[in-house]
């Protein structure tokens, strides 16, 4: 029996394959919010001071405020001022304004 | 009966109690409130730093004297000469010389120098003009019997540093003379204490 020749011959039938889309997400950065500390100047003067972390911070007089690095604030907290002449002792520099 | 010569009535008599040594000598900005402002009997006076405006000890202080200045007008009457003397109190002035040096920021009040800079391992002052709009409250308290806590204060509310200062840089040790704290009379304070308060704490003298 001949063979019908207007059947349609499927034999390389293929489908279209997409290709794979991979989006580009953003780098994903844990930045940790940098915590700060607030410090009051009690030097009546202009200080500047640099903390262990190298920051240095400028106080304009005594009462201002600065935000210090948690990392600093122990260093300045432990700074003193003064001596012993007289019945006087050596007074702290800075206090934690909160 | 023994004859003395006192008056008859009531007397009162000074107490065998000799003071010595000079009273330590504390200075703040007179926008401060004094510590008691006032007590319960009205009188201001002590001392209470805070932030803005912190309390500095004068250090060292050696030949500490304390002395008014009055106006004396004698009331003349060409008959029979002077017949009375009125009187005004001026100032109170309070001379010292002092030992201590440092720190700059507590010398420059004293020596009316400009605002300071400090930093680790420096401080700087500048020598300009004198803020002639700068007052302190000075506090002297002596303490004359630990013992017992008996003390006594001078409260001065309005005051400058005056005179010329001579700081001397002698081989026995630096020093600065001619110090001298004036205080004025005080608008705001009542009218019996518009200069000061002077206080005493004794409670065997003082049942």
């Amino acid at each position: 029996m001949a063979k019908r020749s207007n059947v349609p011959v499927y034999s390389d039938y293929t489908v279209d394959k997409e290709e794979p889309i991979y989006e580009e997400k953003p780098t994903i950065v844990n930045k940790t919010k940098a915590s700060y500390t607030l410090v009051r100047n009690l030097v009546d003067a202009r200080v500047k001071a640099t903390g262990v972390s190298g920051r240095e911070y400028v106080w304009s007089g005594a009462a201002d405020v600065v935000e210090v690095a948690s990392e600093d604030v122990e260093g300045l907290l432990a700074k003193r001022r003064g001596g012993n002449c007289c019945g006087g002792k050596p007074s702290p520099m800075f206090e934690k304004a909160q | 009966m023994l004859v003395t010569g006192t008056p008859i009535g009531t007397v009162t008599s000074q107490e065998e109690l000799y003071l010595e040594g000079a009273p330590y000598l504390f200075f703040q900005d007179a926008i401060a409130d004094p510590l008691y402002n006032p007590d319960s009997d009205g009188y201001y006076y002590g001392m209470s730093a805070t932030t803005l405006y912190p309390v500095y000890q004068v250090g060292c202080p050696e030949g500490v004297t304390l002395t008014e200045g009055i106006t004396m007008n004698d009331i003349q009457c060409d008959n029979i000469g002077v017949k009375d003397t009125v009187q005004r109190r001026n100032f109170i002035d309070l001379t010292l010389t002092i030992r201590s040096m440092f720190p700059l920021t507590t010398l420059r009040h004293m020596l009316n120098l400009s605002a300071p800079n400090t930093g680790t391992g420096y401080e700087t002052v500048g020598i300009g003009s004198i803020n002639n709009a700068k007052y302190y409250m000075v506090y002297a308290p002596k303490v004359y019997d630990d013992d017992a806590a008996d003390w006594i204060l001078f409260h001065f509310h309005r005051c400058k540093f005056v005179d010329a200062w001579t700081i001397g840089m002698a081989l026995d040790g630096w020093n600065v003379s001619g110090l001298k704290i004036r205080a004025y009379a005080d608008d705001n304070k009542p009218a019996a204490q518009k200069f000061g308060v002077v206080r005493r704490f004794d409670v065997d003298a003082l049942p």
